[in-house]
């Protein structure tokens, strides 16, 4: 009797194994997704790390030289006075612990002379965001690593101001913390414009346009600056580049990765004001909102950004 | 389905010894992890509309609508459509062709030479470019819009070639080149 209770008592039956089974399953099922949005915070604070980094660099560079250097070079004179300088990204390497860097950038030649070809894959970490599939990948056209930040280059009322040069780094400009009469936390500095190796269109690759050439996508490119619009974009199924209805509706982030606002973070994009703060941007921003921080003079009563 | 169902469930499968019962909520448990959606996005309603500008109909023109009163979303969203070649226009928000919330709405008319190409020109010379020289009112009301019809005349159109963006735009190309 005895004998038999043990034996009984020794293995489990199918079914108890099965449930068990079962509730680990349901248990781990619970867990992978709050273990990946984990790793998805952790990443996304580095991303605003690496922002608040080269912001602070930024700052250093303007107190060392007296204004900020441009993030839109026209070396050739194609839409201005051309103007013979290196571009943000390179220029403020020194403040990015990046001297050694920056010592074989030759500033008398254009950023794909080759004499700086050597710079093509030296881009510091700091400029990738760990969320961004293939960060550091070199890009097609130039052979340039891409940078996932960028700098913006010209206000949100573009089409209805009455003057030009509002934004943080308008072409050509070496801007001056004291033209920003909106105050430094009231204007965006740097944005998320992520992946640049590829064309994204939202998240999915697509066909990149003829004119999304090297100079706009490499890192120390001299056109590696950007404006924040609203536009509608739709992938061409036949692998063409996408077709896209520009200047309409309200969508302005996530949208496509061609220097506009994008990020691989759910939800919206970094943005970092000029007092050196790092912002998430949602993707449903008041498009009011985000007009009045990309101006540097605009005096709108604005709410905050979020 | 919160948790306490789910243990009743396994209580139960446990009681009539089914596992058939159990697994089936694996996939239903990881399915529902994923579930998100935009819950910012208000309700939109389908809304179509007709213009004529000195009685032609204005292809490729954008019309966008600005809300007057209470923002239709916590974006503040402006529906807008594209003008096809028989001067109709379908409004969309956040989908395309879906229609626009609720409220009251300022029209606001840009006719660039292109809207498949970055360019802030206008051949209407910004006429109505805001919604400060908006001079028509769209309501959208629940169910099906039949917007009304906008008719302008007496208005300039320049050319294609002719328009040109503001005065005052800065240099270089509006997105690349």
């Amino acid at each position: 009797m005895l004998l038999s209770i043990r034996r009984r008592r020794a293995a489990f039956t199918l079914v108890e194994l099965l449930v068990v089974i079962a509730i680990i399953g349901i248990l781990v099922g619970l867990l992978l997704p709050a273990v990946q949005s984990a790793r998805e915070a952790a990443r996304r604070m580095q991303c605003s790390n690496n922002l608040k980094q080269v912001g602070l660099a930024l700052h250093n560079y303007h107190d060392t030289f007296r204004s900020l250097p441009p993030a839109w070079a026209d070396w050739d004179g194609l839409w201005a006075t051309p103007l013979h300088t290196a571009h943000a990204n390179a220029a403020i390497l020194p403040f990015l612990e990046g001297s050694s860097v920056e010592d074989r950038y030759d500033y008398d030649v254009r950023w794909d002379h080759a004499n700086n070809a050597p710079l093509a894959n030296l881009m510091p970490v700091t400029y990738q965001c760990p969320s961004t599939p293939g960060a550091g990948e070199i890009e097609p056209n130039s052979q340039f690593q891409t940078s996932d930040y960028t700098y913006i280059r010209s206000d949100t009322g573009w089409v209805t101001d009455p003057t030009p040069n509002h934004s943080m780094f308008e072409q050509n400009e070496f801007r001056k913390f004291r033209d920003v009469l909106d105050g430094l936390s009231n204007t965006i500095m740097q944005y998320e414009s992520a992946g640049r190796t590829t064309l994204y269109v939202h998240g999915r690759q697509t066909t990149a346009p003829a004119w999304w050439s090297g100079e706009y996508r490499a890192w120390a490119g001299h056109f590696d600056s950007s404006w924040m619009y609203p536009f509608q974009v739709t992938v061409d199924p036949a692998s063409g580049p996408p077709s896209v209805t520009y200047f309409v509706g309200s969508d302005v982030i996530n949208v496509a990765n061609w220097g506009s606002p994008y990020s691989f973070h759910p939800g919206g994009v970094h943005v970092s004001l000029a007092d050196g703060s790092v912002r998430f941007l949602t993707e449903f921003v008041d498009l009011d909102t985000l007009s009045a921080h990309t101006s540097i003079d605009g005096h709108e009563v604005a709410g905050e950004l979020q | 389905m919160n948790l306490r169902d789910l243990g009743t469930r396994l209580h139960a499968s446990r009681l009539d010894g089914s596992p058939a019962t159990v697994l089936p909520l694996v996939p239903i448990v990881l399915l529902l992890q994923g579930c998100g959606g935009e819950a910012w996005q208000a309700e939109t309603y389908p809304a179509r509309g007709q213009i004529t500008i000195n009685g032609e109909p204005p292809e490729g023109a954008v019309i966008e609508l600005h809300s007057k009163g209470q923002q239709p979303d916590v974006r503040n969203s402006r529906p807008w459509g594209l003008v096809q070649p028989d001067g109709s226009f379908v409004l969309s928000t956040y989908e395309s062709g879906d229609g626009a919330p609720a409220g009251e709405y300022a029209v606001v008319i840009r006719w660039p030479p292109d809207a498949s190409q970055p360019s802030f020109a206008d051949r209407l010379g910004g006429a109505y470019s805001t919604a400060q020289k908006s001079e028509w009112d769209f309501t959208i009301t629940e169910g099906e819009n039949q917007l009304p019809p906008i008719e302008i005349v007496g208005v300039n159109v320049q050319s294609k070639d002719d328009a040109r963006p503001p005065q005052k735009a800065p240099p270089g190309p509006a997105v690349g080149n």
